[in-house]
């Protein structure tokens, strides 16, 4: 009887799992078969144009010791133009140690690059177009309008140290950093990504980095489905022909030293000298396609245009900004100077900071009370001033022509992989050459081409 | 290799404590009831699943009960299996299944028994929250070292199945190994 009992139970327990089984739905997602396929393609590229053609400023050409070099930046200050030994860099050194789609984590693979800035990179998949390919876990389906980069280092070798002589500066040694578990010759400027005029005046500044993680807007979204075999998202960093050198001044055993250093260009937010922090100066953009489901924009445009390519009805003022960076923030009456660092204990260092602090209060005292007269100017000072810089973004598609013909088709400029929607194409010409080196789209308004484009798979425009 | 040597100290030592109790008729008498017990144990994913999946701890339960033969038993087995990946995918297996246990008529004072049986895991996959009950397929084999009348003491190797072969799209199975130590009552129900 009681062997009769337990079968029934047993009958009992079998049909239970059995119904669980049913209720829940019998799998149909093959899930061993999900966790070994990949069909998310990341790819990052370090240039503003978004295919296959782009302008390239061959940094070898710039004179790294010329004071009016567009590479040096003018906040530098205790050395400036003439140090020796600087050379131009020639690499880009990147470590990325996590990835995630509107904060779902998809790829935690730490990723390290060394990027060849060397000639005209046209044969350095990170900066000539094809795009270097990031290794991810799928994230869940879904739609997605921002990727978070967290960068643990970026670097550009050939960083210098200078130590204080008395009466100038001579060369100490070169500027190294660790990188990869080594020790290389650069400067990590990633660490100096904080607003310098702002995060700096924060009682925690010190743990601030305004780019850990990077926020990148995919502009048109990501829409993530597992249907589609392959999805391919594209993050562009601005960074060929985007460099500028700097300044760093710190103590050591009371002598103060400067090391000079390349990172990505102020254009934006302006560097002013005195100010150690570069902050959010990284400009990156991504966009998603199906390969497959693309569409494609051609045409004829002259040499010295750069064509660019937007969801239609955005503003192109997002894209532009009105004047250089430099501009924007001289315009700002309440910029004030920032007290300079009290370095202790050692004598000469000591005489600097008073010698500083002196220079602090005659440029604090040309400001306030005078055009910052209170507080409240002060706060609206500065969101004008964000206001103008807060919402650059980089184009989705950017293509640049130089007046040739781009073999075999006729056609000097395209933009390929677009995904379906309508755009607004627009020209902005620009003067090339070193007085535009390190700028963005400043030599040229921008003049619309096309007005709502519409794109779909397969589609084929002619837009000039 | 440090779970593996205390996994062979045990071994022997059992074998040393229970190497002079041959009163094995009147155990077999104690072994043949219905038994309750847990196990715990490194659980290792084979094959393509070990291509992602990173080896694990687990634990599980189960609970047999007699047959009219009396070498072979029906059982009910559970477990909890949380599996990590290098990236950022993990696996959770909670197999629920019957299987039939047969007490293999080798004379030693250790009982060995091969099982085999079927049922459903439950599959969690995340990031992708993916869950759902797949078929599942089990075969083990469990050697046994009575511990008084109550109680007996095993070590168990099982091999789990998860069939996905009928879902479109599907390329790859799950195979699991889980060996364990397990620790059962012989219940006097």
């Amino acid at each position: 009887m009681v062997f009769a009992d337990m079968m029934k139970k047993l009958k009992f327990y079998i049909a239970s799992i059995m119904m669980i089984a049913f209720f829940t739905g019998c799998g149909d997602e093959p899930v061993f078969t999900e966790m070994a396929t990949n069909r998310l393609t990341v790819k990052i590229k370090g240039t503003l144009e978004s295919d296959t053609r782009s302008y390239f400023h061959n940094t070898n050409l710039l004179d790294p010791e010329d004071p009016a070099s567009p590479l040096e930046d003018d906040s530098v200050f205790q050395l400036p133009g003439s140090d020796s030994n600087m050379q131009v860099p020639s690499q880009f050194m990147f470590d990325i140690a996590e990835l995630r789609l509107g904060g779902k984590k998809f790829a935690n693979y730490r990723q390290v690059f060394k990027f060849d800035l060397a000639g005209d990179g046209s044969s350095v998949p990170f900066f000539n177009g094809t795009g270097v390919t990031l290794k991810n876990d799928d994230p869940p389906e879904g739609r997605y309008d921002t990727v978070q980069v967290y960068i643990r280092k970026m670097v550009f070798d050939k960083a210098q140290i200078y130590r204080s002589s008395g009466s100038g500066f001579v060369w100490d040694k070169e500027g190294e950093v660790l990188f990869h578990e080594k020790s290389v010759n650069g400067f990590d400027f990633n660490q100096l990504m904080v607003n310098s005029y702002w995060d700096s005046l924060r009682l925690e500044s010190a743990d601030i980095l305004r780019i850990f993680p990077l926020e990148v807007p995919i502009i048109g979204g990501l829409d993530y489905s597992r249907d589609d075999p392959e999805t391919v998202l594209e993050i562009r960093f601005v960074i060929k022909n985007f460099i500028k050198k700097y300044e760093y001044p710190f103590y050591s055993e009371g002598l103060l030293k400067v090391s000079h250093y390349y990172a990505l260009s102020d254009w934006l937010r302006d560097v002013r000298t005195g100010e150690n922090d570069i902050g959010r100066n990284i400009h990156a953009v991504a966009r998603a396609y199906v390969p497959g489901k693309t569409g494609r924009i051609h045409g004829n445009v002259a040499a010295n245009n750069y064509i660019i390519a937007i969801p239609a009805g955005e503003p192109i003022s997002d894209y532009v900004i009105t004047d250089p960076g430099d501009v924007i923030r001289s315009d700002n009456n309440c910029d004030l100077p920032k007290p300079p660092v009290y370095p202790g204990n050692h004598i000469e260092a000591v005489l600097d900071y008073y010698l500083n602090f002196e220079r602090y209060k005659f440029l604090w005292n040309q400001k306030v009370p005078g055009a910052c007269g209170d507080f409240a100017t002060y706060e609206n000072q500065w969101d004008i001033y964000e206001a103008k810089v807060e919402n650059f973004k980089i184009p989705p598609h950017v293509a640049f022509s130089d007046g040739t013909p781009l073999l075999p088709s006729t056609s000097t400029y395209e933009l390929i992989n677009i995904n379906p929607s309508n755009y607004d194409v627009y020209r902005i010409p620009f003067t090339p050459g070193t007085a535009t080196y390190s700028t963005l789209f400043l030599s040229g308004t921008p003049v619309q081409i096309g007005t709502n484009i519409p794109i779909s798979a397969g589609s084929n425009e002619l837009v000039q | 290799m440090k779970r593996k040597g205390i996994i062979f100290f045990v071994t022997l030592l059992i074998f040393f404590i229970t190497a002079d109790l041959f009163a094995s008729a009147s155990r077999k008498r104690y072994f043949n009831r219905p038994q309750l017990g847990i196990w715990f144990g490194p659980l290792t994913p084979m094959f393509e699943t070990g291509e992602t999946l990173e080896p694990a701890l687990g634990a599980g339960a189960f609970f047999r009960y007699n047959t009219p033969i009396d070498e072979l038993k029906i059982g009910f087995e559970t477990s909890y299996q949380d599996y990590n990946s290098r990236g950022v995918d993990s696996l959770r297996l909670i197999p629920a299944y019957m299987d039939l246990v047969y007490l293999l008529p080798i004379d030693l004072p250790v009982r060995m028994q091969i099982k085999g049986g079927g049922g459903f895991c439950h599959v969690y996959m995340e990031p992708d929250d993916i869950r759902q009950w797949d078929p599942m397929l089990s075969t083990g084999l469990e050697i046994s070292f009575p511990a008084g009348q109550m109680a007996n003491i095993a070590l168990r190797i099982d091999y789990l199945f998860i069939y996905e072969g009928h879902i479109d799209g599907s390329k790859n199975n799950g195979h699991v190994i889980n060996a364990g130590i397990s620790l059962y009552l012989n219940l006097n129900l």
